[in-house]
């Protein structure tokens, strides 16, 4: 295999935020407590892949991308986007790259401003990036649209005017029209029925083939993702667990949380029903994280090893990483159901 | 079971918003009267009438008259136009500007936002009054000082208003979704963040009109604010209180007209924020 | 068979639900038919706006002001629920029909403690203050929160995500429902979470003998929790019969639709259903899926199919249910439909 271009790269990227603090902490000299959202993380995204990065609330992944997009600052570490250091950029001079990575958001009710036509938001893109003449506009927004599936119609309508599904295809519309390398999709088919989930999980393929896209694609649910992704990532209270091809992290599941992860998603077999759950109680807060593999308190086969030192993330053959000590051995130790 | 399944529409008149359109007429014939006075009485509002003085109501002046002989219901006719300017414009600048700085405020947070408040903090130690006697002290009675005056207190509330619902806005996706697509923090203070605050600055200020156009007539009963002969509902109040006790009617009328109005503005202040309210679901 | 069942909790024959809105009346529920048994777990699946919700508040007298009933029966334990004082309704809410919703931040009252909710539960018992603690602490263990006592004076927002929707069954326990309506409880939960939730509601009903009603839009989540489910859309039924048959044998091309586009990681291609769910002001004459289905025929466009029973105990909405007996579900039976 060709060595991939790298579209973006992370190099132990952190995201603190801190904690506010009450008068007395500080008189008592107490230690400023913060929510490590993004703790050390040192990932690739390739040009053209679709990388999945999956994870439960509190994990992490939302704040990666935001980070990565410059939406908040980074506390500690480096991002590079096409080659260029974008980590202590100032928005002005972030304002030509910012063309290069766009995002679809999560919720198609707040994700569009309401007082605004379908028409005049895209044509205030394409104006303001120059990305067209002025008389060109008007072909090329029908153009965007009816990639999407929408017609001319949706022009001159708000977007109160649509179903969810709808405006989930306007906000790939506002994405792809200023005509970008990387587009995040944070969350874009959890707030929408499945019937229309399948149908836009269908539009970001073909148009990731049309577009030469490189799709940052963040979910919680693993069997949507294992049909959009090229590889997945998968995060833990801010660090990377898992990282690897999606059909050998789907079969090996190396690590623990991966495993009780995507067997803890509710079986369509009704013959199939354990009288157990998985794995109980919550996951710890991040601002009182546990010593040692931060998963260890929840993990059936952790060792004092785990509970000490935190496992650093190792390739471990054929591009797959994982970060545990036991990725081995796990898989001789069936869990009890 | 072949039916027809598609929902039935409610007949219009279960739906009007009945606050709005009574507000908007009410309101209506207070603009019209000030535009053509003329059209409500053929009275002359300055004309002295030594035979006619301190008259009660009746047939011929409908408010009676006061101790100039002038008729009372022709004072409060041609005193709208100034009235409702002055309304009008005493609410406008607080508007603009307290509407700006809460966008400000609101947006960037951090520094300027703390100074805003701490500003906003020190106005709001003022009692209304006690300020607007300072000010008329300093810039001598008149128009001028009324104007200063209601500004200086006025844009306050709008500071507050708009920088409380620009911090809801700025945590919307749609405008991270225009800050992820570069575009520059004045488009998206004035395009996107505006527009989507600023019905609340509308509502709040038809009720604003009104307690312009009371703080007016309160400045100029106390001689503070619009001077005569001008015809001003609150001045005219003022000219007739020395007669209280025996013409009573000088003072009430224009006190009538003044509630009207300011019932007037309210309700359409109370039916555009209905309309918004259901319109944003 | 007209054998009235003993024990039937729930039934609820033809009810329709209109909504004022918009300056519309719309038909949000249409002839909707069911029963539910005691200790038997019910399932109501469909997309948004298909009227699961507004069924479920309606058996509990739960809908907004301007929805109104102009049809229909809901007889609980021989009692007509539509027809109940507010005397006799508050005796039924909490102590009879208990329900716990998607978001439990809004559902519980915030500036109340966990003990303070629970007590309200036992009202009208003859507890005494030990007797009150003694059974709410047992509840928050049956529940699985752990050192109870301690949680007990707590707030809900002093809980996490789990536990909050934890410590709302056990608050709607208290009243020892016999029916338990639950509307999306999983939705909004991680799914590690919402298999122990899952788990949860199951061994309650094992140990309670308690009827469950559960609204989802998530198949999954119904085939790990229900005996029988009813597939909504556009206000109407249009399949009804028991898991393991819609699963392997969906008789509606809805239900079809719905399944095949459910990425379960065994297909190459997801099948969406084209179009989008019809508004509820502006539904299509005849069959409400007819616009989006494959099937669609003349008569579909002109008239609403009834509810028919295409095998025993296998309700379907559709014209041409028969032509369906040849697609395959999700699962596979062998000959024998052994399980």
């Amino acid at each position: 295999m060709a060595e991939q271009k790298k579209l973006v790269e992370t190099e132990h990227l952190k995201t603190y935020f801190p904690i506010k603090r009450k008068i007395l902490d500080y008189v008592a000299r107490k230690p400023q407590k913060y929510v490590k959202a993004v703790d050390d993380i040192s990932i690739e995204v390739y040009e053209n892949e679709i990388l999945g990065l999956v994870g439960e609330s509190g994990c992490g992944k939302s704040t990666l991308a935001r980070t990565i997009l410059r939406l908040n600052d980074p506390t500690d570490g480096k991002i590079e986007f096409n080659g260029t250091d974008i980590t202590h950029m100032s928005n002005k001079e972030l304002k030509p790259m910012r063309r290069g990575m766009q995002m679809v958001f999560q919720d198609p009710y707040s994700s569009l401003d309401p007082r605004v036509t379908i028409g005049d938001m895209l044509k205030t893109e394409l104006l303001y990036h120059n990305l067209c003449k002025p008389e060109q506009v008007h072909q090329r927004i029908l153009d965007i649209l009816s990639e999407v599936g929408m017609d001319e119609e949706a022009m001159k309508r708000y977007p109160s005017e649509f179903s969810g599904g709808q405006r989930q295809r306007i906000a790939i519309a506002r994405a792809l029209a200023v005509d970008p390398q990387l587009v995040i999709a944070d969350e874009p088919v959890s707030a929408l029925d499945v019937s229309i989930q399948a149908q836009i999980l269908n539009l970001l393929k073909i148009l990731r083939k049309e577009h030469n896209l490189t799709i940052l694609f963040i979910t919680h649910d693993l069997s949507v993702v294992r049909h959009i992704s090229d590889r997945i990532c998968v995060m833990y209270l801010g660090k990377v667990v898992e990282l690897g091809e999606t059909e050998d992290v789907f079969n090996q599941r190396l690590h623990p949380y991966t495993d009780i992860l995507l067997r803890s998603a509710p079986s369509l077999d009704p013959r199939n029903r354990a009288k157990k759950a998985l794995i109980e109680g919550n996951p710890p807060s991040p601002i009182d994280l546990p010593p040692g593999c931060r998963f260890n308190p929840r993990c059936p086969y952790a060792t004092e090893e785990c509970r000490t030192t935190e496992p650093e993330l190792k390739d471990v053959g054929n591009k797959h990483w994982v970060a545990c000590y036991h990725y081995q051995d796990h898989s001789n130790v069936k869990l009890t159901l | 079971m072949a039916k027809n399944l598609s929902a039935k529409k409610i007949p219009f008149y279960k739906r009007v918003n009945l606050t709005l359109w009574i507000g908007v007429a009410i309101v209506a014939v207070f603009v019209l009267m000030a535009i053509v006075p003329s059209l409500f009485t053929h009275f002359d509002p300055d004309a002295l009438d030594p035979t006619a003085m301190l008259q009660k109501p009746s047939a011929a002046h409908w408010f009676g008259t006061d101790n100039y002989g002038r008729d009372i219901y022709a004072r409060c006719v041609y005193a709208t136009k100034i009235d409702l300017v002055i309304g009008v414009f005493a609410m406008l600048v607080p508007m603009i500007m307290g509407t700006a700085l809460g966008l400000l405020s609101g947006y960037y947070g951090g520094k300027l936002d703390m100074i805003i408040m701490r500003i906003f903090d020190i106005f709001m130690a003022f009692p209304y009054m006690v300020l607007a006697i300072a000010i008329v002290a300093v810039t001598g009675a008149g128009l001028k000082a009324l104007f200063f005056s209601i500004w200086l207190v006025g844009w306050k509330e709008y500071t507050r208003l708009i920088r409380s619902e620009v911090l809801v806005v700025k945590q919307s996706e749609y405008v991270q979704a225009a800050k992820v697509l570069g575009y520059s923090d004045a488009r998206i203070i004035l395009f996107t963040i505006l527009p989507n605050v600023f019905s609340s600055s509308l509502v709040y200020a038809a009720s604003d009109i009104v307690m312009c156009m009371m703080s007016s007539a309160s400045l100029s009963y106390l001689g503070l604010g619009v001077q005569p002969p001008t015809s001003e509902w609150g001045a005219i109040m003022s000219g007739g209180k020395t007669f209280f006790t025996q013409a009573s009617w000088i003072s009430i009328f224009p006190g009538v007209f003044l509630i009207i109005a300011g019932l007037g503005f309210s309700l359409v202040g109370d039916g555009l924020s209905d309309m918004i309210r259901t319109k944003k679901r | 068979m007209n054998m009235k069942d003993e024990r039937n909790l729930l039934e609820v024959e033809g009810l329709c639900i209109h909504f004022e809105t918009n300056g519309y009346d719309v038909q949000a529920v249409q002839d909707v038919t069911f029963s539910i048994k005691k200790g038997e777990a019910m399932g109501f699946v469909g997309e948004s706006g298909c009227g699961k919700s507004t069924t479920s508040r309606a058996i509990i007298r739960l809908l907004a002001k301007n929805a109104n009933i102009p049809a229909g029966k809901i007889i609980y334990k021989d009692q007509d629920v539509l027809k109940m004082s507010q005397e006799e309704l508050r005796k039924y809410r909490g102590k009879e029909v208990g329900m716990i919703f998607q978001e439990p931040m809004t559902a519980l009252n915030p500036v109340l403690t966990i003990r303070t909710q629970m007590y309200e539960q036992f009202r009208g018992k003859n507890m005494s203050k030990e007797e009150k603690e003694k059974r709410a602490i047992e509840l928050l263990r049956l529940v699985g929160i752990p050192s109870p006592e301690k949680r007990l004076d707590e707030y809900i927002h002093q809980f996490s995500g789990g536990m909050r929707q934890r410590a709302m069954i056990a608050i709607v326990l208290a009243g020892e429902p016999k029916l338990l309506i639950a509307d999306e409880p999983t939705t909004a939960l991680d799914v590690t979470i919402q298999d122990q939730i899952i788990k949860l509601i199951n061994n309650l009903r094992e140990e309670l003998d308690m009827g469950v009603l559960l609204i989802t839009h998530d198949l999954g989540v119904i085939s790990q929790v229900c005996d029988k489910v009813a597939v909504m859309y556009a206000g109407f039924f249009v399949e009804e019969t028991d898991t393991l048959t819609l699963m392997a044998h969906p008789m509606h091309p809805y239900t079809k639709g719905l399944i095949d586009a459910i990425p379960n990681g065994m297909t190459e291609e997801l099948k969406p259903i084209p179009g989008n769910t019809p508004s509820l002001i502006d539904l299509p004459n005849g069959c409400p899926f007819s616009p989006r289905c494959f099937m669609c025929e003349e008569i579909c466009t002109k008239e609403i199919p009834p509810m028919v029973e295409v095998d025993p105990g296998h309700f379907s909405r559709c014209h041409f249910a028969e032509k369906m007996r040849g697609y395959k579900g999700v699962i596979e039976l062998d000959e024998k439909g052994k399980e």
